[in-house]
């Protein structure tokens, strides 16, 4: 028979949160977003330096699809989820997360669609220009069109 | 768990220590510049398994952030060792980790690897803070056995399982014994409802 302990540890950071001094909670977080707004430009730069790594990753993987492709593939876009948010380009995220989804699909099921895979990387390239932000309509069009493209390849399966 | 962006209550986080396990200096600057934005001063930065596991041997923390996946290294390889095997100054500390995407393969693992909580990425300040205040509030006991070390996750208490009586003294049973007094009346319901005007 297997034994299970419970111990109930006490918490030193429960302790230290309640100490005098500190900040509001609604102060925090205006710091917080202030800080990230920091960081919107780095963000944006390391943006354009990952891209470049993706599209290198996307023509071994269009040359050679398999696993050890797109793991690599996967690493790198899923690497920038996240960057782009704080980058102010939310939508990138949203894409990079159906590429990641679709990437992870691919490799379970051992079946590999080249288009698939592209097409999602020039939504990431679309999404990163600043027009981008302003068409909402379009960003909306290109999103749906990824989760399409997704979900028929994975019904198609 | 939602967390009123207004509040003016207050908290400490500046004697909190923080390690922060995270690679791609993006990402781990994000981490840093929330965290500093809620009045951290006390962070340390690794973005290496063994050198996170060199320091939570020699270093007690308050608090450790940490990525899911880390490079060709694993955040959750990492946390199951922290809860298993790390010397015990840090054994119970509070994990949040922070996942951008988990695949498929790995979202057990991730499950189970004893954190207190999965973070998706993107990551912002108000859901960083809120999982930090909850996890320091609700001091989850923790549960070891074979197959699980770290908080308890079980949030809902339905009594013993079906078709048994419980084991313990306390186990309340699943079914539900005959009424001992009257129902209320609905004047009895409403007075109980109704707000009434007092003296001050």
């Amino acid at each position: 028979m297997s034994s299970v302990t419970i111990t109930f540890p006490k918490s030193r950071l429960a302790k230290l949160l309640r100490q005098p001094g500190g900040k509001s909670v609604s102060a925090a977080l205006a710091d917080a977003e202030a800080a990230l707004d920091l960081l919107a430009i780095p963000c944006a730069e390391a943006l354009d330096v990952s891209l470049g790594a993706i599209d290198r990753l996307l023509a071994e993987f269009a040359a050679a699809p398999g696993a050890p492709t797109a793991n690599a593939l996967y690493l790198d876009v899923k690497a920038i989820i996240g960057v782009a948010t704080t980058a102010r380009l939310p939508d990138m995220d949203h894409a990079a997360f159906s590429l990641c989804e679709l990437l992870d699909w691919m490799n379970n099921a051992g079946k590999w669609d080249v288009g698939a895979v592209v097409v999602h990387v020039q939504a990431l390239h679309y999404l990163r220009q600043p027009a981008a932000l302003a068409a909402d309509t379009s960003v909306r069009a290109v999103l749906m069109g990824l989760k399409r493209v997704r979900e028929k390849i994975i019904a198609n399966a | 768990m939602a967390l009123d962006v207004e509040s003016r209550a207050k908290f400490n986080l500046k004697n909190a220590s923080i390690l922060i396990i995270e690679t791609g200096n993006m990402a781990m600057d994000i981490l840093v510049q929330v965290l500093s934005g809620f009045g951290a001063k006390d962070m340390q930065k690794v973005d290496k398994v063994v050198n996170a596991k060199a320091i939570l041997s020699k270093v007690v923390f308050d608090l450790v952030l940490v990525g899911e996946t880390l490079g060709s290294d694993d955040g959750i390889e990492l946390v199951t060792w922290l809860r298993r095997d790390a010397p015990s100054n840090n054994k119970y500390v509070p994990v949040l980790m922070l996942s951008s995407h988990t695949a498929q393969s790995r979202v057990r693992l991730a499950r189970d690897c004893g954190t207190h909580f999965i973070v998706a990425k993107p990551l912002t300040p108000v859901v960083i803070l809120e999982r930090i205040l909850w996890v320091a509030r609700e001091e989850r006991p923790f549960v070891s056995c074979s197959s699980y070390a770290g908080p308890d996750r079980r949030f809902k208490f339905d009594g013993p399982p079906e078709g048994s009586s419980g084991r313990r003294a306390d186990d309340l049973s699943a079914k539900i014994g005959d009424a001992v007094m009257p129902n209320m009346s609905q004047d009895q319901i409403d007075a109980l409802l109704n707000a009434k005007k007092v003296n001050p």
